[in-house]
């Protein structure tokens, strides 16, 4: 008597897999890598007055461009109506940084100072009447396909090596 | 004219099946990534389009006059910002996507795209595709792993 036995290969290879991963960590360099990635990532969105949030779209345009920005351009003269990119003297992006845990195998990316804080947070309330302009995401909120795809292709790529 | 666009199914392009459960919501995910990546490519000086690119310099007269508005010295097509503030991904009734300039800005667009047939002065950066073309490889293989993310 054939003894037949039908097994669901997909079941099978997803529940490998979700085992190699869970316990094969990735190391301090490849999560560093992976963080200055995300970082940049979001900083090239902001540059051009996009949000690195999903479904936040374009920043929107000064609400009195002749008051906000044009009154500063003394100061700071490289700073003009658009594109909407958050940079007056660059400072402020430049405290975006990220954070690793090896013990989790986690990176966090934000603003770990207190004044880059309350800066984020005036761009995501509207400061002064601005539209809300927000960069890290909250709660419900995720960071956007477009950069959580080259996030995951760079981790497909790492978990090929050690799995 | 009072519209440029370009209609496209998500699934025929990235040639992927179209799934049988979420549909609306991969889509509105598609529509949201589309978007972000053709204002991204473009504000960048690069076009999203397979097969186009442009010239990031400018002339310098047209340097000089950007430059009282704009941090930009590349063709970011953002002057004001006007014409990109109107550039959607909508679904439409028969359930694709539509990339679209709708209303004033759209002789504007078709000025950068001329897609119309319409002559222009200006130098052809087409930031929205021709029936005929499609979106660069990466915007396809960024629609594909949005599809392929979400569960049967």
């Amino acid at each position: 008597m054939a003894l037949k036995i039908k097994t669901n290969i997909r079941d099978l290879l997803y529940k490998d897999l979700k085992n190699r991963i869970s316990k094969n960590k990735l190391s301090n360099s490849v999560l560093s890598n992976i963080g200055k990635e995300l970082v940049e990532d979001f900083k090239a969105s902001i540059e051009v007055g996009l949000s690195p949030i999903q479904g936040k779209g374009r920043y929107e345009g000064y609400k009195n461009p002749t008051n906000y920005p044009d009154k500063i351009q003394n100061k700071f003269p490289n700073k003009k109506r658009r594109p909407v990119n958050l940079i007056l003297s660059g400072d402020f992006l430049r405290t975006l940084i990220y954070k690793i845990s090896l013990s989790n195998n986690s990176i966090t990316i934000g603003f770990f100072d207190k004044k880059s804080q309350k800066k984020e947070q005036g761009h995501r309330e509207g400061y002064k009447g601005q539209p809300s302009r927000p960069i890290i995401p909250e709660g419900n909120e995720k960071i956007k396909s477009s950069i959580i795809s080259k996030i995951k292709n760079k981790l497909i790529s790492e978990y090929n090596k050690i799995i | 004219m009072n519209k440029i666009s370009y209609k496209f199914d998500p699934f025929e392009i990235s040639n992927r099946d179209a799934p049988k459960k979420n549909i609306n919501k991969i889509k509105k995910e598609i529509a949201e990534f589309v978007l972000d990546q053709v204002l991204n490519n473009v504000g960048h000086g690069k076009s999203p389009v397979k097969g186009e690119a442009w010239k990031k310099s400018l002339s310098p007269n047209y340097k000089k006059v950007k430059s009282k508005l704009s941090s930009s010295s590349i063709a970011n097509m953002e002057l004001t910002g006007s014409m990109l503030d109107r550039l959607e991904v909508k679904q439409i009734k028969d359930g694709d996507l539509e990339l679209r300039i709708v209303g004033r800005e759209a002789d504007k667009a078709d000025g950068h795209c001329q897609l119309s047939g319409r002559k222009s002065r200006l130098p052809k950066r087409r930031f929205i595709p021709s029936q005929n073309q499609t979106f660069k490889n990466e915007i396809i293989s960024g629609i594909k792993d949005i599809i392929d993310g979400f569960e049967d």
